[in-house]
Protein backbone atom coordinates (compact mmCIF):
# COMPACT_ATOMS: atom_id res chain seq x y z
CA UNK A 1 0.00 0.00 0.00
CA UNK A 2 1.36 3.44 -0.76
CA UNK A 3 2.30 6.16 1.71
CA UNK A 4 -0.46 8.41 0.56
CA UNK A 5 -3.32 5.59 0.40
CA UNK A 6 -1.67 4.18 3.90
CA UNK A 7 -2.34 7.97 4.87
CA UNK A 8 -5.76 8.26 3.53
CA UNK A 9 -6.90 4.61 4.67
CA UNK A 10 -5.96 5.10 8.57
CA UNK A 11 -7.70 8.81 8.09
CA UNK A 12 -10.38 7.20 7.39
CA UNK A 13 -10.05 4.22 9.46
CA UNK A 14 -10.17 6.93 12.23
CA UNK A 15 -12.80 8.89 11.27
CA UNK A 16 -15.38 5.92 10.96
CA UNK A 17 -13.55 5.28 14.31
CA UNK A 18 -16.10 7.74 15.48
CA UNK A 19 -19.41 6.17 14.13
CA UNK A 20 -18.02 2.53 14.77
CA UNK A 21 -17.93 3.14 17.89
CA UNK A 22 -21.54 2.69 18.39
CA UNK A 23 -21.17 -1.00 16.16
CA UNK A 24 -19.20 -3.27 18.14
CA UNK A 25 -21.72 -2.78 20.77
CA UNK A 26 -21.74 -1.06 23.72
CA UNK A 27 -24.95 -2.55 23.94
CA UNK A 28 -26.03 -4.80 27.27
CA UNK A 29 -28.59 -7.09 27.75
CA UNK A 30 -31.16 -4.26 26.44
CA UNK A 31 -35.03 -4.94 26.79
CA UNK A 32 -34.94 -2.05 24.48
CA UNK A 33 -32.90 -2.91 21.47
CA UNK A 34 -29.63 0.08 21.54
CA UNK A 35 -30.39 0.45 25.23
CA UNK A 36 -29.36 -0.95 28.09
CA UNK A 37 -31.68 -2.21 30.63
CA UNK A 38 -31.87 -3.12 34.41
CA UNK A 39 -33.89 -5.75 34.30
CA UNK A 40 -32.71 -9.15 36.71
CA UNK A 41 -31.10 -12.66 35.25
CA UNK A 42 -31.94 -15.31 37.72
CA UNK A 43 -29.21 -16.64 39.32
CA UNK A 44 -27.17 -19.39 37.84
CA UNK A 45 -28.85 -18.45 34.39
CA UNK A 46 -27.28 -17.58 31.29
CA UNK A 47 -29.05 -15.20 28.39
CA UNK A 48 -27.19 -15.18 25.14
CA UNK A 49 -27.95 -12.21 22.66
CA UNK A 50 -27.01 -11.91 19.21
CA UNK A 51 -27.29 -8.47 16.89
CA UNK A 52 -26.05 -7.59 13.52
CA UNK A 53 -25.71 -4.16 13.68
CA UNK A 54 -24.97 -2.31 9.97
CA UNK A 55 -23.78 0.89 9.90
CA UNK A 56 -23.22 2.73 6.22
CA UNK A 57 -21.47 6.28 6.54
CA UNK A 58 -21.13 8.14 3.19
CA UNK A 59 -21.50 11.98 3.75
CA UNK A 60 -18.05 13.00 2.87
CA UNK A 61 -17.73 16.76 2.63
CA UNK A 62 -14.28 15.74 0.99
CA UNK A 63 -12.95 15.32 -2.24
CA UNK A 64 -12.26 11.44 -1.44
CA UNK A 65 -16.03 10.74 -1.58
CA UNK A 66 -15.00 8.41 1.28
CA UNK A 67 -17.86 5.69 1.65
CA UNK A 68 -17.75 3.33 4.67
CA UNK A 69 -20.07 0.27 5.19
CA UNK A 70 -19.66 -1.98 8.40
CA UNK A 71 -21.28 -4.85 9.78
CA UNK A 72 -20.66 -5.95 13.12
CA UNK A 73 -22.35 -9.37 14.45
CA UNK A 74 -22.16 -8.37 18.03
CA UNK A 75 -22.90 -11.38 20.32
CA UNK A 76 -23.23 -11.23 24.13
CA UNK A 77 -23.22 -13.84 27.15
CA UNK A 78 -24.87 -12.68 30.00
CA UNK A 79 -24.81 -14.74 33.61
CA UNK A 80 -26.64 -14.27 36.68
CA UNK A 81 -24.32 -14.72 39.44
CA UNK A 82 -26.53 -13.34 41.98
CA UNK A 83 -30.36 -11.63 41.05
CA UNK A 84 -28.34 -8.50 41.14
CA UNK A 85 -24.90 -9.46 40.01
CA UNK A 86 -25.01 -10.04 36.47
CA UNK A 87 -21.90 -10.21 33.93
CA UNK A 88 -21.54 -9.74 30.58
CA UNK A 89 -19.19 -10.83 27.82
CA UNK A 90 -19.46 -9.05 24.22
CA UNK A 91 -17.70 -10.13 21.53
CA UNK A 92 -17.85 -8.75 17.89
CA UNK A 93 -17.29 -9.87 14.66
CA UNK A 94 -16.72 -7.32 11.86
CA UNK A 95 -17.52 -6.42 8.72
CA UNK A 96 -15.51 -3.49 6.93
CA UNK A 97 -15.46 -1.83 3.71
CA UNK A 98 -14.43 1.56 2.71
CA UNK A 99 -13.93 3.00 -0.97
CA UNK A 100 -12.20 6.08 -1.28
CA UNK A 101 -10.40 7.93 -3.80
CA UNK A 102 -6.63 8.06 -3.48
CA UNK A 103 -5.87 11.78 -3.72
CA UNK A 104 -2.61 11.00 -5.79
CA UNK A 105 -4.10 8.95 -8.58
CA UNK A 106 -7.53 9.41 -8.54
CA UNK A 107 -7.81 6.50 -8.59
CA UNK A 108 -10.95 4.31 -6.56
CA UNK A 109 -9.98 2.11 -4.33
CA UNK A 110 -12.57 -0.63 -2.34
CA UNK A 111 -10.88 -2.39 0.28
CA UNK A 112 -12.71 -4.99 2.76
CA UNK A 113 -11.54 -6.65 5.69
CA UNK A 114 -13.75 -8.84 8.56
CA UNK A 115 -12.40 -10.14 11.33
CA UNK A 116 -13.03 -10.38 15.54
CA UNK A 117 -13.21 -7.33 17.39
CA UNK A 118 -12.37 -6.82 20.75
CA UNK A 119 -13.65 -8.71 23.91
CA UNK A 120 -15.61 -6.56 26.30
CA UNK A 121 -16.54 -7.86 29.53
CA UNK A 122 -18.90 -5.89 31.88
CA UNK A 123 -20.56 -6.12 35.26
CA UNK A 124 -23.72 -4.58 36.66
CA UNK A 125 -24.95 -4.72 39.65
CA UNK A 126 -28.39 -3.50 41.08
CA UNK A 127 -28.31 -1.32 43.85
CA UNK A 128 -32.16 0.03 43.93
CA UNK A 129 -34.88 -2.35 42.90
CA UNK A 130 -38.43 -1.99 44.13
CA UNK A 131 -41.08 -4.52 42.64
CA UNK A 132 -44.68 -3.82 42.35
CA UNK A 133 -47.97 -6.14 41.16
CA UNK A 134 -47.38 -4.00 38.05
CA UNK A 135 -44.26 -3.25 37.35
CA UNK A 136 -40.72 -2.49 38.51
CA UNK A 137 -38.39 0.27 39.23
CA UNK A 138 -34.49 -0.38 39.20
CA UNK A 139 -30.82 0.95 38.96
CA UNK A 140 -28.02 -0.46 38.75
CA UNK A 141 -24.80 1.02 38.31
CA UNK A 142 -22.13 -1.13 35.92
CA UNK A 143 -18.51 -1.21 35.40
CA UNK A 144 -16.38 -2.72 32.74
CA UNK A 145 -13.33 -3.52 30.38
CA UNK A 146 -12.28 -3.91 26.96
CA UNK A 147 -9.43 -6.00 25.84
CA UNK A 148 -7.15 -6.20 23.19
CA UNK A 149 -8.24 -9.40 21.97
CA UNK A 150 -9.73 -8.57 18.31
CA UNK A 151 -7.86 -8.65 14.88
CA UNK A 152 -5.04 -6.13 14.00
CA UNK A 153 -6.64 -6.13 10.46
CA UNK A 154 -9.62 -4.02 11.69
CA UNK A 155 -7.24 -1.17 13.94
CA UNK A 156 -8.12 0.87 14.87
CA UNK A 157 -11.75 -0.21 15.13
CA UNK A 158 -9.53 -2.96 17.20
CA UNK A 159 -7.18 -1.57 19.72
CA UNK A 160 -4.15 -2.73 21.27
CA UNK A 161 -5.23 -0.86 24.42
CA UNK A 162 -6.92 -1.47 27.26
CA UNK A 163 -10.08 0.87 27.98
CA UNK A 164 -12.48 1.22 31.06
CA UNK A 165 -16.16 2.06 31.41
CA UNK A 166 -18.17 2.95 33.97
CA UNK A 167 -21.87 3.82 33.94
CA UNK A 168 -25.45 3.37 34.98
CA UNK A 169 -28.72 1.98 33.97
CA UNK A 170 -32.30 2.59 35.11
CA UNK A 171 -35.41 0.84 34.33
CA UNK A 172 -38.98 1.69 34.97
CA UNK A 173 -41.88 -0.24 33.97
CA UNK A 174 -45.53 0.38 34.88
CA UNK A 175 -49.35 -0.96 34.08
CA UNK A 176 -48.60 -4.59 34.00
CA UNK A 177 -45.77 -4.09 31.03
CA UNK A 178 -48.06 -2.20 28.96
CA UNK A 179 -45.10 1.09 29.15
CA UNK A 180 -41.09 0.54 29.87
CA UNK A 181 -38.79 3.59 30.21
CA UNK A 182 -35.30 2.17 30.13
CA UNK A 183 -32.31 5.08 30.80
CA UNK A 184 -28.20 4.53 30.75
CA UNK A 185 -25.26 6.70 30.86
CA UNK A 186 -21.67 5.28 30.22
CA UNK A 187 -18.39 6.52 30.14
CA UNK A 188 -15.86 5.27 28.05
CA UNK A 189 -12.22 5.81 29.20
CA UNK A 190 -9.77 4.83 26.33
CA UNK A 191 -5.87 4.51 26.87
CA UNK A 192 -2.51 4.71 24.58
CA UNK A 193 -1.68 1.99 22.85
CA UNK A 194 0.98 1.94 19.82
CA UNK A 195 0.83 5.65 19.43
CA UNK A 196 -2.74 5.85 18.99
CA UNK A 197 -5.31 6.85 21.86
CA UNK A 198 -8.79 7.06 20.67
CA UNK A 199 -10.37 9.75 22.71
CA UNK A 200 -12.72 9.05 25.53
CA UNK A 201 -16.94 8.27 25.04
CA UNK A 202 -19.57 9.47 26.38
CA UNK A 203 -22.66 7.35 25.67
CA UNK A 204 -26.44 8.33 26.53
CA UNK A 205 -29.19 6.51 26.13
CA UNK A 206 -33.63 7.18 26.62
CA UNK A 207 -35.85 4.40 25.25
CA UNK A 208 -39.46 3.65 25.94
CA UNK A 209 -41.49 0.89 24.94
CA UNK A 210 -45.04 0.38 24.25
CA UNK A 211 -46.63 -2.59 24.31
CA UNK A 212 -49.24 -2.81 21.30
CA UNK A 213 -49.69 -6.75 21.49
CA UNK A 214 -52.01 -7.66 23.61
CA UNK A 215 -53.71 -4.66 24.26
CA UNK A 216 -55.34 -5.96 26.84
CA UNK A 217 -53.94 -9.07 29.14
CA UNK A 218 -55.71 -12.29 29.16
CA UNK A 219 -57.35 -13.76 32.03
CA UNK A 220 -54.63 -16.38 32.28
CA UNK A 221 -51.40 -16.83 30.72
CA UNK A 222 -48.07 -14.95 30.18
CA UNK A 223 -48.70 -14.15 26.68
CA UNK A 224 -45.92 -13.45 23.68
CA UNK A 225 -45.67 -9.46 23.48
CA UNK A 226 -45.35 -6.97 20.66
CA UNK A 227 -43.68 -3.37 21.74
CA UNK A 228 -43.24 -0.54 19.88
CA UNK A 229 -40.03 1.06 20.66
CA UNK A 230 -38.34 4.57 20.35
CA UNK A 231 -35.24 5.07 21.52
CA UNK A 232 -32.86 8.24 21.20
CA UNK A 233 -28.84 7.11 21.38
CA UNK A 234 -26.19 9.66 21.66
CA UNK A 235 -22.32 9.83 22.12
CA UNK A 236 -20.27 12.94 22.54
CA UNK A 237 -16.15 11.45 21.65
CA UNK A 238 -13.17 13.67 22.48
CA UNK A 239 -10.23 14.04 19.56
CA UNK A 240 -8.38 10.88 19.55
CA UNK A 241 -4.68 11.34 19.60
CA UNK A 242 -1.77 9.94 16.96
CA UNK A 243 1.69 10.08 17.91
CA UNK A 244 1.03 12.35 20.58
CA UNK A 245 -0.41 14.58 18.37
CA UNK A 246 -4.46 15.50 18.62
CA UNK A 247 -6.21 14.68 14.95
CA UNK A 248 -8.37 17.30 14.32
CA UNK A 249 -10.51 15.29 11.73
CA UNK A 250 -11.96 13.15 14.88
CA UNK A 251 -14.59 13.48 17.34
CA UNK A 252 -17.58 14.78 17.91
CA UNK A 253 -21.31 14.48 19.13
CA UNK A 254 -24.14 12.54 17.08
CA UNK A 255 -27.63 11.80 18.25
CA UNK A 256 -30.05 9.24 16.39
CA UNK A 257 -33.11 8.51 16.98
CA UNK A 258 -34.73 5.30 16.95
CA UNK A 259 -37.81 2.93 15.52
CA UNK A 260 -38.23 -0.19 16.78
CA UNK A 261 -40.04 -3.47 17.08
CA UNK A 262 -40.12 -6.01 19.28
CA UNK A 263 -41.45 -9.41 20.09
CA UNK A 264 -40.86 -11.09 22.99
CA UNK A 265 -42.02 -14.92 24.60
CA UNK A 266 -40.98 -16.35 27.21
CA UNK A 267 -37.68 -18.13 25.79
CA UNK A 268 -36.61 -15.81 23.29
CA UNK A 269 -37.39 -12.05 21.75
CA UNK A 270 -36.82 -10.94 18.37
CA UNK A 271 -36.25 -7.51 17.30
CA UNK A 272 -34.92 -4.60 15.04
CA UNK A 273 -34.49 -1.19 15.09
CA UNK A 274 -32.87 1.66 12.74
CA UNK A 275 -31.19 4.38 14.13
CA UNK A 276 -31.23 7.61 11.85
CA UNK A 277 -28.82 10.70 12.94
CA UNK A 278 -30.59 13.83 13.98
CA UNK A 279 -27.57 15.56 14.83
CA UNK A 280 -24.54 15.09 13.73
CA UNK A 281 -21.67 17.83 15.36
CA UNK A 282 -18.58 16.09 13.89
CA UNK A 283 -15.22 17.83 13.99
CA UNK A 284 -13.37 18.61 11.10
CA UNK A 285 -13.79 16.23 7.97
CA UNK A 286 -15.50 12.97 9.17
CA UNK A 287 -17.78 10.70 7.30
CA UNK A 288 -20.88 11.30 8.32
CA UNK A 289 -23.34 8.63 8.86
CA UNK A 290 -26.34 7.31 6.94
CA UNK A 291 -27.92 4.99 9.54
CA UNK A 292 -27.27 2.01 11.31
CA UNK A 293 -29.78 -0.73 11.10
CA UNK A 294 -29.85 -3.34 13.66
CA UNK A 295 -31.40 -6.66 13.92
CA UNK A 296 -31.30 -9.60 16.54
CA UNK A 297 -32.62 -12.14 18.95
CA UNK A 298 -32.21 -13.13 22.73
CA UNK A 299 -32.67 -16.33 23.84
CA UNK A 300 -33.08 -17.50 27.56
CA UNK A 301 -30.72 -20.36 27.92
CA UNK A 302 -31.80 -23.82 29.54
CA UNK B 1 -61.62 -73.83 41.57
CA UNK B 2 -63.81 -72.38 39.76
CA UNK B 3 -65.34 -69.93 42.31
CA UNK B 4 -61.87 -68.83 43.19
CA UNK B 5 -61.27 -68.03 39.37
CA UNK B 6 -64.46 -66.19 39.48
CA UNK B 7 -63.61 -63.96 42.73
CA UNK B 8 -60.28 -63.37 41.54
CA UNK B 9 -61.48 -61.83 38.11
CA UNK B 10 -64.20 -60.01 39.50
CA UNK B 11 -61.09 -58.75 42.06
CA UNK B 12 -59.40 -57.31 38.81
CA UNK B 13 -62.16 -56.18 36.96
CA UNK B 14 -63.89 -53.84 39.63
CA UNK B 15 -60.52 -53.00 41.67
CA UNK B 16 -60.26 -49.88 39.04
CA UNK B 17 -64.10 -49.15 39.40
CA UNK B 18 -63.07 -47.77 43.19
CA UNK B 19 -59.43 -46.62 42.74
CA UNK B 20 -59.67 -43.07 42.73
CA UNK B 21 -56.14 -42.02 41.90
CA UNK B 22 -54.09 -40.04 44.92
CA UNK B 23 -53.64 -36.07 44.39
CA UNK B 24 -51.82 -33.68 46.11
CA UNK B 25 -53.74 -32.66 49.48
CA UNK B 26 -52.07 -29.55 48.51
CA UNK B 27 -54.32 -28.89 46.09
CA UNK B 28 -53.53 -25.61 44.42
CA UNK B 29 -50.79 -22.80 45.44
CA UNK B 30 -51.21 -19.72 44.40
CA UNK B 31 -48.10 -16.72 44.83
CA UNK B 32 -47.88 -13.39 44.09
CA UNK B 33 -44.92 -12.33 42.41
CA UNK B 34 -44.12 -8.83 41.96
CA UNK B 35 -42.19 -6.81 39.18
CA UNK B 36 -43.04 -9.80 36.72
CA UNK B 37 -44.43 -7.53 33.93
CA UNK B 38 -43.00 -9.65 30.37
CA UNK B 39 -42.70 -12.90 29.34
CA UNK B 40 -38.84 -13.49 29.11
CA UNK B 41 -38.56 -12.20 32.62
CA UNK B 42 -41.33 -15.04 33.16
CA UNK B 43 -38.94 -17.56 32.12
CA UNK B 44 -36.62 -17.41 35.12
CA UNK B 45 -39.04 -17.44 37.88
CA UNK B 46 -40.80 -20.60 36.15
CA UNK B 47 -37.60 -22.31 36.04
CA UNK B 48 -36.29 -21.71 39.41
CA UNK B 49 -39.59 -23.07 41.00
CA UNK B 50 -39.54 -26.20 38.59
CA UNK B 51 -36.17 -26.99 39.58
CA UNK B 52 -37.61 -26.96 42.99
CA UNK B 53 -38.07 -30.95 44.37
CA UNK B 54 -41.23 -30.62 45.70
CA UNK B 55 -42.53 -28.82 42.32
CA UNK B 56 -43.74 -30.33 39.32
CA UNK B 57 -45.27 -27.33 37.40
CA UNK B 58 -45.06 -23.26 37.77
CA UNK B 59 -47.06 -21.04 35.07
CA UNK B 60 -47.46 -17.35 35.17
CA UNK B 61 -50.22 -14.63 34.76
CA UNK B 62 -48.85 -11.53 33.93
CA UNK B 63 -52.06 -9.69 34.33
CA UNK B 64 -52.70 -11.16 38.28
CA UNK B 65 -48.66 -11.21 38.94
CA UNK B 66 -49.89 -14.93 40.35
CA UNK B 67 -47.54 -17.99 39.94
CA UNK B 68 -49.85 -21.36 40.16
CA UNK B 69 -47.97 -23.75 41.70
CA UNK B 70 -48.46 -27.22 41.33
CA UNK B 71 -46.39 -29.90 44.09
CA UNK B 72 -46.06 -33.49 43.90
CA UNK B 73 -47.89 -35.73 45.72
CA UNK B 74 -47.78 -35.81 49.37
CA UNK B 75 -45.04 -33.24 49.09
CA UNK B 76 -44.63 -30.62 51.83
CA UNK B 77 -44.92 -27.25 51.40
CA UNK B 78 -41.62 -25.35 52.66
CA UNK B 79 -42.51 -21.64 52.24
CA UNK B 80 -39.25 -20.21 52.67
CA UNK B 81 -38.10 -22.84 49.38
CA UNK B 82 -40.71 -20.83 47.46
CA UNK B 83 -39.71 -17.21 48.40
CA UNK B 84 -35.69 -17.96 48.13
CA UNK B 85 -36.85 -19.60 44.34
CA UNK B 86 -38.51 -15.92 43.49
CA UNK B 87 -35.79 -14.18 44.97
CA UNK B 88 -33.18 -15.93 43.33
CA UNK B 89 -34.82 -15.07 39.88
CA UNK B 90 -34.83 -11.57 40.96
CA UNK B 91 -38.23 -10.66 42.22
CA UNK B 92 -40.23 -9.98 45.25
CA UNK B 93 -42.66 -12.64 46.53
CA UNK B 94 -45.63 -11.81 47.77
CA UNK B 95 -48.22 -13.72 49.65
CA UNK B 96 -49.27 -17.16 49.03
CA UNK B 97 -52.79 -18.57 48.67
CA UNK B 98 -53.13 -22.39 49.14
CA UNK B 99 -56.02 -25.09 48.93
CA UNK B 100 -55.38 -28.30 51.14
CA UNK B 101 -57.03 -30.75 52.36
CA UNK B 102 -56.98 -32.30 55.77
CA UNK B 103 -58.30 -33.16 59.00
CA UNK B 104 -58.74 -30.83 62.12
CA UNK B 105 -56.46 -31.20 64.67
CA UNK B 106 -54.69 -29.67 67.64
CA UNK B 107 -51.62 -28.68 67.32
CA UNK B 108 -49.28 -28.26 71.09
CA UNK B 109 -47.00 -25.54 70.88
CA UNK B 110 -44.57 -24.60 74.15
CA UNK B 111 -47.73 -25.60 76.16
CA UNK B 112 -50.44 -24.32 74.35
CA UNK B 113 -53.23 -26.12 72.34
CA UNK B 114 -53.62 -24.68 69.07
CA UNK B 115 -56.25 -25.37 66.32
CA UNK B 116 -54.85 -26.58 63.12
CA UNK B 117 -55.08 -28.77 60.15
CA UNK B 118 -52.99 -31.82 59.62
CA UNK B 119 -52.72 -32.44 55.51
CA UNK B 120 -53.91 -35.34 54.40
CA UNK B 121 -50.79 -37.95 53.36
CA UNK B 122 -47.85 -35.74 54.90
CA UNK B 123 -46.78 -34.83 58.41
CA UNK B 124 -47.51 -30.99 57.81
CA UNK B 125 -49.46 -28.82 60.11
CA UNK B 126 -50.85 -25.55 59.23
CA UNK B 127 -51.86 -23.53 62.94
CA UNK B 128 -55.40 -22.01 61.80
CA UNK B 129 -55.68 -18.17 62.10
CA UNK B 130 -58.10 -15.42 60.67
CA UNK B 131 -55.38 -13.26 59.74
CA UNK B 132 -53.88 -13.60 56.41
CA UNK B 133 -50.19 -12.29 57.61
CA UNK B 134 -47.84 -12.28 60.66
CA UNK B 135 -48.61 -8.70 61.86
CA UNK B 136 -52.07 -9.27 62.57
CA UNK B 137 -52.16 -12.65 63.55
CA UNK B 138 -55.38 -13.62 64.94
CA UNK B 139 -56.23 -17.09 65.72
CA UNK B 140 -59.54 -19.07 64.81
CA UNK B 141 -62.77 -17.41 66.72
CA UNK B 142 -65.06 -20.25 68.68
CA UNK B 143 -67.63 -19.40 66.24
CA UNK B 144 -65.25 -20.01 63.05
CA UNK B 145 -64.25 -23.09 64.89
CA UNK B 146 -67.91 -24.56 65.96
CA UNK B 147 -68.79 -23.28 61.84
CA UNK B 148 -65.97 -25.81 61.01
CA UNK B 149 -65.75 -28.60 63.40
CA UNK B 150 -69.92 -29.14 62.89
CA UNK B 151 -69.38 -29.29 59.01
CA UNK B 152 -66.59 -31.73 59.12
CA UNK B 153 -68.58 -33.39 62.07
CA UNK B 154 -65.94 -33.32 64.64
CA UNK B 155 -63.19 -34.17 62.57
CA UNK B 156 -64.28 -37.90 61.33
CA UNK B 157 -64.88 -36.07 57.48
CA UNK B 158 -61.67 -34.32 55.79
CA UNK B 159 -61.90 -30.63 55.01
CA UNK B 160 -60.73 -28.57 52.45
CA UNK B 161 -59.53 -24.99 53.74
CA UNK B 162 -58.58 -22.30 50.89
CA UNK B 163 -56.53 -19.30 52.40
CA UNK B 164 -53.50 -17.56 53.00
CA UNK B 165 -50.25 -19.33 54.38
CA UNK B 166 -47.19 -17.55 56.21
CA UNK B 167 -44.23 -18.47 57.74
CA UNK B 168 -43.63 -18.42 61.59
CA UNK B 169 -39.98 -19.11 63.33
CA UNK B 170 -37.99 -21.99 63.28
CA UNK B 171 -39.82 -25.16 64.62
CA UNK B 172 -43.32 -23.03 64.83
CA UNK B 173 -45.69 -24.42 62.06
CA UNK B 174 -46.71 -22.43 59.40
CA UNK B 175 -50.15 -20.38 59.55
CA UNK B 176 -53.14 -20.92 57.25
CA UNK B 177 -56.16 -18.13 57.30
CA UNK B 178 -59.26 -19.50 56.69
CA UNK B 179 -60.84 -17.72 54.07
CA UNK B 180 -63.35 -20.39 53.03
CA UNK B 181 -63.76 -23.62 53.51
CA UNK B 182 -65.85 -26.76 52.28
CA UNK B 183 -66.04 -30.85 53.40
CA UNK B 184 -64.69 -33.59 51.40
Amino acid sequence: MNYIFKKCFIAVSVLSLFVLSIIPGNDLLSAPINSNVALPVRKGGFIFRSQARWLRATDDPTSSDKKLNAVAITNTLVYGVTPDLALFAIFPYIFRNVELTDPSSGKRIDKNDSGIGDLTLIGRYTIYAKDYPSGTARFAPLAGIKLPTGDDDLEPITTESVDLQFGGVSTITWDFGRHEVDADIIYRINTEAEDFEKGDDLFYDLAYEFRVYPWTLPDVGAPNFLYLVAEANGIFSQKSELNGKTIDNSGGSILFLSPGIQFATKRYILEASIQLPVIQDLNGNQVETDFVFTAGFRVNLP
Amino acid sequence: MFKNLIIILGVFITTPMFYQPAFAEIQSVEMQVDGMTCPFCVYGIEKKLKALQEVTDASSNLKTGIVDIVLKEDAPLDIEKLNKAILESGFTPGKIKIKATGELTMHKLEGKQYHALKVTGTNQVFLLTLAPDHEKEEFLSAEKLKEMEKASEGGSKEIIITGYIHSHSVGVPPALSVESFEVN
